[in-house]
């Protein structure tokens, strides 16, 4: 397995199964080749850390305004609904 | 006369709404059931706010489509099947919102030269790959780094962008996300791959030598 087809293969498989015949081959390559195996490891971590970034939880105003819109859609004809709701709302 | 006033009927009504999965809620809504609707809200509405708040990575956009989008799935309640999660459904009409919010700034070919590795002629790498700093999750608590994450991913062109979050960061399978995008899975595959290596790149200064991206 070259350089090549190992990005290739890291890229779309970042967690495969390790004892595929493929994996196998791809194990191999990263112990020999520290490029590739530090490559792989820092996509793991680009992951790592956006899948760990926190995310904001539904601010209270956010949260009532977005109950207000709803009440007044619930009241409003479908034809006209998204609209008309959104203007009263705000 | 009803024996029970107004507020213990609804907080009965929210009670029996809380238990109920989210076809039933969706069947109830769809017959007029309000305190069903509301339930299911209530269940979605942090998923949606935080998905729209990593696609459109802007608090004022998240809040606008986390409105539009519980508009908009009360509006076509009745062309939703319960043939698909509701969160597919939900993400799609999220991420058709943040679509439409946001022109193309950067087209398709920004990132197609991340379909190359980066390998020279010779099958050699064209540079010394640094190891990555170890990154201890907490350290993401620390602003410098998250501004860092937030300015290289804002850079991402959002049809990549989407396919990251949902495959990387909400952890969907590709099918699921190519569901959810109405697109190929190898088109999938082919973003999230320029995505990941873009993100990559753009993280690669900070994470080797401390020093911040530059914006």
């Amino acid at each position: 397995m070259k350089c090549k087809q190992v990005y290739h293969y890291i890229c779309d498989n970042l967690d495969a199964d390790i004892d595929s015949p493929r994996c196998r081959q791809l194990k191999r390559h990263l112990e020999a080749c520290p490029d590739c195996a530090a490559y792989l490891d820092s996509l793991k971590k680009t992951v790592l850390l956006y899948k760990n970034l926190p995310a904001p939880t539904v601010p209270l105003s956010v949260h009532k305004q977005l109950f207000k819109a709803i009440n007044v859609a619930w009241t409003i004809p479908a034809a006209t609904r998204t609209h008309a709701a959104k203007r009263k709302a705000h | 006369m009803t024996p029970f006033s107004d507020p213990i009927i609804k907080s009965l009504k929210a009670q029996e709404a809380h238990s109920k999965t989210d076809s039933q809620l969706i069947e109830a809504s769809k017959n007029g059931d309000k305190a069903a609707f509301t339930n299911l809200i209530r269940r979605y509405e942090n998923v949606v706010y935080r998905f729209a708040y990593k696609v459109c990575r802007n608090e004022q956009d998240a809040r606008e489509t986390l409105q539009d989008t519980f508009i908009s799935v009360y509006r076509n309640l009745g062309s939703f099947d319960g043939r698909s999660k509701i969160t597919t459904w939900l993400y799609r009409i999220v991420t058709n919102n943040c679509l439409m919010k946001r022109r193309r700034r950067t087209r398709d070919a920004l990132l197609e030269s991340y379909d190359e590795p980066p390998i020279g002629e010779d099958g050699k790498h064209r540079e010394h790959i640094l190891r990555w700093e170890e990154t201890p999750i907490d350290r993401l608590m620390r602003q410098e780094l998250r501004e860092v994450l937030d300015r290289a991913i804002a850079k991402l062109p959002v049809d990549y962008r989407v396919v990251f979050v949902l495959r990387d960061v909400e952890g969907k399978s590709t099918e699921e996300t190519a569901k959810i995008l109405k697109i190929s899975v190898e088109a999938t595959k082919s973003r999230l791959r320029r995505a990941r290596a873009f993100l990559r790149d753009q993280l690669e200064p900070y994470m080797t030598s401390h020093r911040e991206v530059n914006a």
